[in-house]
């Protein structure tokens, strides 16, 4: 009979294993002390350590923001569980790959914390999908030749200051831009996080050796500019688009002639 | 033999009375201190119109080369010629506003054609 139940318990054990095994999605459960106490195979992929290695070590080393990771681990078992946890993954080679976590605490026989289980999904398709978007909104049209035109709509941020930077930078050098104009007139709001991105865009781009114009600068922003103490340094600025593309133009010696 | 290669690095060339320094390689700190007195004795004997520097091989700047390139703007200017940074990379300009580098009054240009015709339009404003 013993025999029996200490086979079924087998059974159900190994079940349980093979479906933890199964699971595409990294699993990992993590001791109170931030340590790794058990992992699936989908765990070994995504970080290159072999199982035995990722046992006993810290939970943050893993990731490209360890901070961010212990943080994530604290939350869990202060509130019992967290979701959607944006982190990202280092593979031993040196590969990254961004995941959400959904972690929750679980309870060993006397109903006692015994640790975390935490669950990882790749999220590097959405990453990119996310990218794309903000790509999107974020396009660089060559107006006229050497004249770059580059119209931001919504908000902006340090990520979308970044991407603002690189589509700007890049089409200033394969197009052979000469002067850039950055309209603003759909960005809400410019609080001196904002204009500090914007001039550093505008920097950016003089290195280049590319003339910019920063267009689009309403009345609200320009008083609220001016009342937040924002020095936007030598950047030539102007209100409407029409403006700027005249300062473009006639920096570039060019006239526009009634026919 | 360290010196022999250095100054193979950087080789300078002087075409239509400016002097053209194309950086081929990621500059060592000795190499830009022997640049910038090399760029200095150039000046004063040759009748120069200006400098220009090409950065197109660059992939980083850090504050030292930032810097030096700032003091090669100001020396040079105290010596009568401009000095003209070029070509630089769009990651490069990137970071170096990111840092807030300043590179005080050097002046930036797309391409080295576009660096002789600032040094054209600036010396016809002196005569």
């Amino acid at each position: 009979m013993d025999t029996k139940k200490q086979k079924d318990f087998q059974k159900s054990s190994n079940y349980a294993r093979s479906l933890i095994e199964a699971s595409l999605d990294p699993l990992v459960t993590i001791s109170a002390d931030g340590k790794i106490m058990d992992v699936n195979e989908a765990t070994v992929r995504v970080t290159g350590v072999p199982r035995e290695k990722l046992i006993g070590t810290d939970f943050s080393n893993y990731f490209t923001d360890p901070e961010k990771a212990k943080d994530g681990y604290r939350q869990v078992f202060k509130d019992g569980k967290v979701q959607d946890y944006e982190l990202e993954i280092q593979n031993v080679n040196g590969d990254l790959t961004p995941v959400s976590y959904n972690a929750s605490v679980y309870y060993d026989e006397n109903g006692e914390v015994a640790g975390i289980f935490a669950a990882a999904r790749d999220i590097s398709d959405l990453k990119q999908v996310e990218r794309a978007l903000s790509e999107a909104i974020t396009p660089a049209m060559k107006v006229w030749d050497g004249i770059l035109m580059l119209p931001l709509v919504g908000n902006v941020d340090s990520k979308r200051a970044q991407i603002v930077m690189e589509t700007m930078l890049t089409s200033v050098k394969e197009n052979q831009i000469k002067v850039a104009i950055l309209d603003v007139m759909g960005v809400p709001i410019i609080d001196s996080a904002v204009a500090g991105y914007l001039v550093k865009v505008i920097k950016a781009t003089k290195l280049m050796g590319c003339e910019s114009i920063i267009s689009g600068i309403s009345p609200a922003v320009a008083q609220t500019m001016v009342n937040l103490g924002l020095d936007i340094g030598d950047v030539t600025s102007t209100s409407s688009m029409e403006n700027a593309l005249q300062m473009a133009f006639s920096f570039l010696e060019l006239e526009v002639i009634h026919k | 033999m360290m010196e022999d290669l250095d100054v193979q690095l950087v080789s300078t060339t002087i075409v239509n009375k400016c002097l053209v320094v194309p950086i081929q390689v990621e500059l060592f700190d000795d190499t830009i201190i022997q640049l910038q007195s090399e760029i200095l004795d150039k000046i004063q004997k040759e009748d120069l119109r200006g400098v220009i520097i090409d950065l197109s091989a660059i992939n980083v700047v850090d504050s030292f080369l930032a810097g030096k390139l700032r003091e090669i703007g100001y020396q040079t200017v105290l010596m009568g010629v401009d000095t003209i940074l070029t070509s630089l990379k769009p990651e490069v300009a990137a970071s170096i506003a990111d840092m807030e580098y300043d590179l005080g009054n050097v002046i930036m240009a797309r391409d080295q054609d576009h660096a002789f015709q600032i040094i054209d339009s600036n010396s016809k404003k002196i005569i």
